[in-house]
């Protein structure tokens, strides 16, 4: 174990190739039959391997080929929405206690409670059993100052004296994960951080991963096991070095907030997933949560709570009620529509005049994280994140400038839609193949991004990538059209169109509606705000009147299933195609 | 050549298809020619998805408008007859747990137009419908439809009832949809599995001609 992060976005499964090494030294397990069918002879013969296939039968020597580095990932930590109010959940008091003595010899607890006493307007004052177990050592270590800290009445534990109340938001994500630590008092946001959601590696998708637990943990409560402790192991790390970065300490964090899609938070929760994963769909709680933070496994302040925002229904989840509530589009005054695109896409339609809110989640699919497209790869370093075709060929922007290795969402969405401008590919996107433009590959035409000359890595697009794209768009198309069709919304009455999350923030609009991914709407603007699920989380970490309204959100938006919607499969289709 | 409802069909032209369909039925054409027709049609379509002109929404366009002939010529059709000798039945139905019909039904319909009498089952089948009606039917080709990665387990536990059922030997047992590959074949015990709506017929073909 050398530390090397590998690429992969197919969890492991010999499926994505992306993981492929070359052993110089040693001895390794025989080459199983994906591999034998995944790689050419040469590169067999020189030693190519997946990592995701191939065991260690002794210390090696391996080469990493630069394209099968895990790089650094784009990840977009800041919304551009404004700050919450803050309406404080947690209390928190300096308290200085009188030492005992013979002659005063009350109960640690007892002394602070009665201290608090004289403090707090909460007549009912309990302790959490963690706190009292903290109690005692602070006590005397800071010499009878102290910091205590309160949710509604209950005592969470302690902290040296004068220090803040803290608290984490995190959005997680089925591919990555934001977290945010703030202080809870003034809604100060003091560090953030970002890092790959480690349940990859038990899928890429929700759904793989929900079998997964399903059929090596079974189907009751309690047993998402390694996937529930990957994730949870992974917070407990981002929130340790939050708090490092900040130089504070963990006593202080006195609440966190997560957001996430319903099978994140299961995963997380270890609520069952079995009848998640099969027709109807139901989650096993929609309604939001308070749980002790120590249930799944965070050691912050002893008695701290972990609020999980509500979802609305099927795979549209707290994350899409955060983005919701991020983007005030529960308080829009003109007809919205929300977009958050991932491997999920979650929509929204808002109808002021009706007083109404929908929403739905379509299954997009990781095209646009770049997996199942030939040369595609996540937004990292070396990603083609912007092209234009030219006259005699393309020119591309590389995240970091870096040489091109492959081409993230939004340089595909790029690509398409120059190939339909310039009539490489017709509106069904099939490829022009009488275009001199187009090389021979080994899959039949293909358009080279980047030719691959002088060393450089070859960067194409196939038919059967342009397929890829086409099925992802359908799907969100499709879901749009049913929504509006649902709402009976027409193009000419959505005033604004919100793109939510890191893919819709990077995207170039024009082109992405010229390619057909986005509706163009004659009287729509289009908005591109960030990390909006990040922003609810942290706007309701703060506030306990945001909880509410996230509470309302999930109550009174309504959650429309596609695959029973009338009329779907036209829409697809019609979805799928460019104009 | 093919005829001008063949072509009006194979090129997607909805409005004038059906058009043509209502003034020759006005005209007292036969029924059953019209449909031969759009059978024809249906076949440039295959056509022309096989070599690539085509693609998914292609397929979904040109069933939807066999749908409308189909509806439109039904109330001049006298009786039933069977439309000659069909190649064979298919059970097909997409498994349980999974809702998805998309793909199912672009099965249905290019084996139905290839001429094999094909019952379908709907979607989230439960295992036992499917062994059900190989009973009933006595079908020799079953295709199980399946979008989501889940749709594996099912897909394996209907094979396996299958099994238990003592049917395993009567039936060729064909999977797709999704990410279906050769490894989730493997898994589930399946014959074959196919990436598109054509491969599907291809599948049902060799195995119904085999002795």
């Amino acid at each position: 174990m050398a530390g090397i992060q590998l690429a992969s976005a197919c969890g492991g499964n010999g499926k994505c190739l992306k993981c492929r090494v070359i052993i110089g030294e040693g001895d390794v397990s025989p080459l199983t039959d994906l591999e034998l069918k995944a790689l050419k002879e040469h590169e067999l013969i020189k030693g190519h391997r997946l990592a995701c296939c191939a065991y260690a039968l002794s210390d090696l020597k391996i080469e990493v080929p630069e394209k099968s580095l895990a790089r650094d990932v784009r990840l977009q930590l800041y919304g551009l929405t404004e700050p919450a109010a803050v309406d404080p959940v947690i209390e928190s008091y300096d308290i200085r206690v009188k030492a005992p003595s013979l002659q005063d010899a009350g109960a640690d607890m007892d002394r602070v409670m009665a201290e608090l006493r004289g403090r707090t307007e909460v007549q009912d004052l309990y302790p959490d059993i963690a706190s009292v177990r903290q109690l005692s050592s602070i006590l005397r270590s800071e010499h009878w100052r102290i910091t205590s800290y309160i949710r509604s009445g209950e005592i969470l534990g302690f902290a040296s004296h004068g220090y803040p109340p803290l608290g984490v938001a995190i959005d997680l994500g089925t591919t990555k994960i934001a977290a945010w630590l703030i202080n809870l008092q003034t809604g100060r946001e003091l560090e953030g951080l970002g890092a790959l959601n480690p349940q990859i590696q038990y899928g890429e998708d929700v759904m793989t991963r929900l079998r997964y637990s399903i059929n090596n943990h079974g189907t009751l409560a309690g047993s998402c096991g390694k996937l529930a402790g990957a994730v949870r192991d992974m917070i407990r790390e981002m929130i340790s070095r939050l708090v490092d970065k900040a130089g504070e300490s963990l006593e202080q964090v006195t609440d966190v907030c997560i957001v996430g899609n319903t099978a994140m938070t299961h995963l997380l929760l270890d609520l069952p997933v079995g009848q998640l994963a099969a027709s109807p769909y139901v989650a096993a709680v929609n309604h939001a949560l308070d749980i002790k933070a120590r249930e799944i496994d965070l050691n912050v302040c002893p008695g701290a709570y972990c609020h999980v925002l509500p979802g609305i229904g099927g795979f549209v989840g707290a994350d899409h009620v955060a983005m919701v509530l991020g983007t005030g589009i529960d308080r829009t005054s003109g007809v919205t529509l929300g977009l958050d695109i991932g491997t999920n896409t979650e929509i929204v339609i808002r109808r002021p005049d009706r007083d109404l809110m929908m929403s739905t989640s379509c299954a997009s699919g990781p095209a646009f994280e770049g997996a199942h497209v030939t040369d595609g790869m996540r937004a990292v370093t070396g990603a083609i994140e912007s092209v234009r075709l030219t006259e005699n060929g393309a020119e591309c922007r590389t995240i970091g400038d870096a040489p091109p290795i492959g081409l993230c969402g939004s340089g595909i969405i790029d690509a398409l839609s120059e190939l339909y401008k310039w009539g490489l590919i017709n509106e069904r996107g099939r490829f022009n193949r009488t275009s001199s433009r187009l090389h021979r590959g080994e899959q039949g035409p293909e358009f080279r991004v980047v030719e691959g000359k002088d060393g450089e890595q070859r960067v194409a697009i196939t038919q059967r990538d342009i397929d890829q794209i086409q099925l992802a768009k359908g799907a969100i198309r499709a879901g749009i059209a049913a929504l509006m069709q649902e709402t009976r919304t027409s193009p000419d009455m959505v005033g604004e169109i919100i793109l939510a999350g890191a893919f819709g923030s990077y995207i170039n609009i024009a082109n992405a509606v010229d390619m057909g991914l986005l509706p163009w709407f004659p009287n729509a603007t289009y908005k591109q705000v960030g990390n909006a699920a990040g922003q609810g989380a942290k706007m309701a970490l703060v506030s306990r009147s945001e909880r509410r309204r996230a509470q309302q959100i999930a109550d009174r938006t309504g959650y429309l299933e596609l695959t029973t919607h009338k009329g779907f499969k036209r829409l697809f289709a019609e979805g799928m195609m460019f104009r | 050549m093919a005829s001008e409802l063949a072509n009006l069909l194979a090129d997607l032209k909805e409005t004038e298809a059906t058009d043509k369909v209502k003034g020759d039925l006005e005209k007292g054409a036969d029924p059953m020619g019209i449909l031969a027709e759009a059978r024809e049609g249906m076949k440039i379509v295959g056509e022309r998805f096989g070599n690539g002109d085509y693609f998914i929404p292609d397929l979904i366009y040109s069933g939807e408008i066999l749908k409308e002939i189909a509806r439109l010529v039904e109330p001049h059709i006298k009786q039933k007859d069977d439309q000659g000798q069909k190649l064979g039945k298919v059970i097909i139905g997409t498994v349980a747990g999974d809702i998805h019909d998309i793909g199912k039904d672009l099965v249905v319909l290019m084996l139905d137009i290839s001429g094999f009498e094909v019952y379908d089952l709907g979607v989230d089948v439960p295992v036992q419908n499917f062994v059900d009606k190989i009973r009933s039917t006595g079908a020799g080709v079953v295709g199980l439809s399946g979008f989501l990665t889940l749709a594996f387990d099912a897909m394996k536990e209907t094979v396996d009832a299958i099994k238990a059922a003592g049917l395993r030997d009567n039936v060729k047992i064909m999977i797709g949809g999704g990410q279906i590959d050769d490894e989730v074949k493997r898994y589930t015990g399946a014959d074959a599995f196919g990436k598109d709506a054509m491969e599907a017929v291809t599948l049902a073909r060799s195995w119904i001609s085999q002795p």
